[in-house]
């Protein structure tokens, strides 16, 4: 703040960031190499020497030497990482603090926990603490690098790459290495090398992303759309068949591809027109009442048999009908009070499912709810494919990823619309919106129905994953966390919304023994963002440029006051 | 002539405190009026009663020779009044030319003519022009008041109405803004100028109002207002 910008127009920036990288090169040359070197070089010598002196069922094989195993390799990745940074170390602070960090992260982690489950640090190897110091060592040079303007980065990038087969190239591999990490994660099954895995490839995409690879995948994408999102379909079409006939992740990924239709669904009402919505689940709820009704199921109290097409189409008309009747009287509110109303909805409806034993048969719920029958097709029959069995929940996970499909192509083409930019505008100021003449009582009505509708549709299919469906499943907690999966993995996007879920679905199923513990680490989490990555795991295109644009902004106020100084 | 608007009587209260208590003035087309009179004497709550953002009490709006009083702001801004609010209130995260697209929100369909207006607002502002893409929030007081200016033109008014365009701004922006309101009222366009600045105001205006606490207090053509004296000693700073 020393030496405000005189630069209004910008025009000076090139020779200003020309001149910001020669100071950093000629400050940060000298020290920062050797030390990340070494840190690099105890981090490879501590993860390939024992880190617990005595055997004890700790995984990972932590007690040999020269087998770098579970937790040993990622350091020895990351250390990797670490040694090709340093090579141009100038500018890459982010990233040279990332592969440190994530050594540092997974060494005293695995020390904690060797020391705890092995009775005192006794059982602590050297190795262990080779590795601490090497990342330590590691974050130190980091945090002396400094980090070049972002948007000279993107820039780069950007213009980079020009023939098409190999961007598509890179496109496959990056959808292909995804499905990898994915299955192989599954497979561990010790919570702290589970643990340890996910920190490895938190960081290690960290690192990635800090030296542009975010930005270049999705100038990539963007230039590919098609090409991209067909090949996304594909990779996660594919995911059935990597289980080798092995129900359990397909009927987890089931789940999942529910609830991230929901949260897409939710990323309407919140993420694109900004109202508040704690209620949310009760439309899922509804969805999966009308749906486990009109099936005939074991214990229904209506003894109707619905085809599953109409079915859905109705669950979602109803829930959009109960949108409509709550936003009505309330979207002329203010946010919060639209917030406390919504509250207060999900409260009725499942205080009113808990009573009216009648029609929803009170807390017992409406159970055996039988598989989805389309013409003839049962859905929760095994298929053979490719010679590969699928079990019966991969049925509902490809009727899943159809109904992703579907909603995205919808969240998609709102996004663009005029009635999104209106939304938008909303969002961002509603008196300025109204003065221009948005109707904005009926917009925002929309978008709380489109939330509902969609909603609704999910709450359908779900009645048959779960088979049944009970008050309990539709609780504020269960909003609560659909509104984390939507913050977590970044507002206003559709990959943030189904990463969201999937993280939030995956997790408490590794990690058993947290289960009891986990609304605290996903306070945890979310807290952490609102401090680190405010814009979500995955940032909308529109606060990308947002945030980068206030960055820059920054740039210009502070950066010739460090110039000055260095 | 029946004038472009006129308000007759017009009552406008927040519960149960009226800020404004019963006012009257008309504007005729192609003429600027100017509405001048210190903070909170209710210039703000007039023009979002006009523009349909407030609901009178009681009263009269009569948009040409059509009540609009009781018509929704969405519906005002069809029939022709732009009302470009106090503080600017541009979308901040929005680009510059998303902002403009919006100020043509009730054009819907016409995406020739709208592309022709936005041409014609960067030729009014070619700094907006210059810098089409870059996000609102970006850019100073005095370059994001031309952007509302330019945006409140976008809807193809035949009245604009500007709440305080030169609010927080350096004299040099303001002169640039008073010149531009100049230039459009050398267009024909019909302007309904508030503001606290009384002397820019009044040397454009053909005609201009002074509002104390909700009431018109005095009416006259431009100059008449700048020579009266109770005017120089309240508004102009005079002795
Ligand atoms: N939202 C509101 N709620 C209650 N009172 C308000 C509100 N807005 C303005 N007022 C009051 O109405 C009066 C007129 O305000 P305003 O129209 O904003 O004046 P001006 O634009 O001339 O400064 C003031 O006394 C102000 O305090
Ligand atoms: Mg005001």
């Amino acid at each position: 703040m020393t030496t405000p910008s005189m630069d209004p127009d910008g025009s000076g920036r090139t020779g200003r960031v020309a001149a910001i990288r020669s100071a950093t090169r000629a400050r940060t040359a000298p020290l920062t190499v050797p030390l990340a070197a070494a840190g690099a070089a105890l981090t490879v010598a501590g993860s390939l020497t024992p880190w617990a002196t005595f055997f004890f069922g700790y995984p990972g094989k932590v007690t040999l030497t020269g087998f770098p195993g579970g937790a040993r390799l990622y350091t020895l990745l990351l250390a990797v990482g670490l040694l090709l940074v340093v090579a141009r170390i100038a500018g890459r602070r982010r990233a040279v603090l990332a592969c440190a960090l994530g050594i540092v992260a997974i060494s005293v982690g695995n020390l904690l926990a060797i020391a705890s489950s092995g009775g005192g640090l006794g059982a602590v190897a050297y190795g262990a603490w080779l590795t601490v110091a090497g990342g330590v060592l590691g974050a130190l040079a980091g945090d002396a690098v400094r980090e070049p303007a972002d948007s000279e980065r993107n820039l780069r990038w950007g213009r980079l790459w020009v023939w098409a087969p190999l961007e598509i190239l890179l496109i496959a591999l990056v959808l292909g290495g995804l499905l990898v990490a994915i299955v192989i994660g599954l497979k561990i099954n010790e919570s702290s090398a589970f643990v340890s895995y996910l920190a490895f490839l938190g960081f290690a995409a960290a690192a990635a992303v800090a030296l542009g690879a975010g930005t270049l995948v999705s100038y990539v994408s963007e230039r590919h759309r098609t090409v991209t999102l067909a090949a996304a379909a594909i990779t996660a079409a594919a995911f059935p068949f990597t289980q080798g006939g092995d129900s359990y992740w397909i009927r987890v990924a089931a789940s999942i591809g529910v609830f991230a239709a929901a949260a897409i669904g939710l990323n309407i009402v919140v993420g694109l027109a900004g109202l508040l919505d704690l209620g949310y689940v009760a439309f899922f709820g509804v969805g999966a009442y009308v749906s486990a009704l009109l099936s005939n199921a074991t214990f229904t109290t209506v003894h109707v048999h619905v085809p599953f097409g109409a079915v859905i189409v109705l669950g979602a008309l109803t829930s959009a009908f109960f949108g409509v009747i709550i936003g009505a009287p309330t979207l002329r509110l203010r946010g919060d009070y639209l917030a406390i109303v919504t509250l207060g909805f999900g409260e009725i409806f499942r205080i009113v499912a808990n009573n009216w034993d009648g029609l929803t048969r009170g807390p017992n719920g409406i159970s055996g709810v039988p598989n989805i029958n389309a013409n003839g097709f049962d859905f929760g029959q095994p298929h053979t494919v490719f010679g590969i069995v699928l079990p019966g929940f991969a049925n509902y996970y490809f009727l899943e990823l159809l109904l992703v499909a579907g909603v995205m192509v919808i969240f998609a083409n709102l996004n663009r619309s005029r009635i999104g930019r209106a939304w938008v505008a909303i969002r961002e100021d509603e008196l300025a919106a109204r003065a221009m003449g948005i109707n904005t009582v009926a917009l925002k009505l929309l978008a709380f129905a489109m939330g509902a509708f969609l909603a609704g549709a999910a709450g359908t299919v779900n009645a048959h994953v779960t088979t049944q469906v009970s008050p309990d499943s539709y609780t504020f907690l269960e909003s609560a966390l659909l509104l984390s999966a939507v913050v977590l993995g970044g507002m206003g996007t559709l990959p943030g919304a189904v990463l969201g879920s999937t993280l939030l679905f995956v997790i408490p199923e590794k990690l058993r023994t947290f289960q009891d513990k986990r609304l605290l680490l996903f306070g945890l989490a979310l807290i952490l963002m609102m401090r680190f990555r405010p814009e979500g795991l995955i940032a909308s295109r529109r606060r990308q440029r947002e945030l980068l644009s206030e960055e820059s902004g920054a740039d210009a106020m502070s950066q010739p006051g460090q110039v000055a100084r260095a | 002539m029946t004038p472009m608007l006129e308000v007759r009587d017009l009552v406008v209260a927040y519960g149960a405190i009226e800020a404004v208590k019963g006012i009257s003035l008309q504007v005729q087309a192609g003429d600027v009026v100017t509405l001048i009179g210190g903070n909170g004497a209710g210039k703000t709550t007039t023009l979002r009663t006009l523009s349909g953002l407030l609901r009178p009490v009681a009263g009269q709006v009569l948009f040409e020779g059509e009540r609009i009083d009781r018509v929704p702001a969405h519906e005002i801004v069809r029939r022709g009044i732009a009302h470009s609010p106090e503080g600017r209130r541009i979308f901040p995260r929005m680009t510059i030319e998303e902002n403009l697209e919006l100020g043509a929100y009730s054009r819907r369909g016409k995406t020739a003519e709208i592309r022709d207006t936005i041409d014609r607002v960067y030729a009014l502002f070619p700094m907006l022009g210059e810098r089409r893409g870059q996000p609102a929030g970006t850019l100073s007081g005095g370059e994001q008041q031309m952007l509302a200016v330019g945006r409140a033109l976008m809807s193809q008014p035949r009245l604009i109405m500007l709440d305080e365009p030169s609010m927080g701004l350096s004299p040099i922006m303001m002169q640039k803004i008073f010149s531009t309101l100049v230039e459009l009222k050398g267009q024909g366009t019909t302007i309904l100028l508030v503001e606290q600045n009384a002397q820019a105001a009044l040397s454009l205006a053909d005609r201009g109002y002074v509002i104390e606490t909700g009431r018109i207090v005095l009416e006259d053509n431009g100059p008449a207002l700048l020579g009266n004296e109770l005017v120089r000693k309240a508004y102009l700073g005079e002795e």
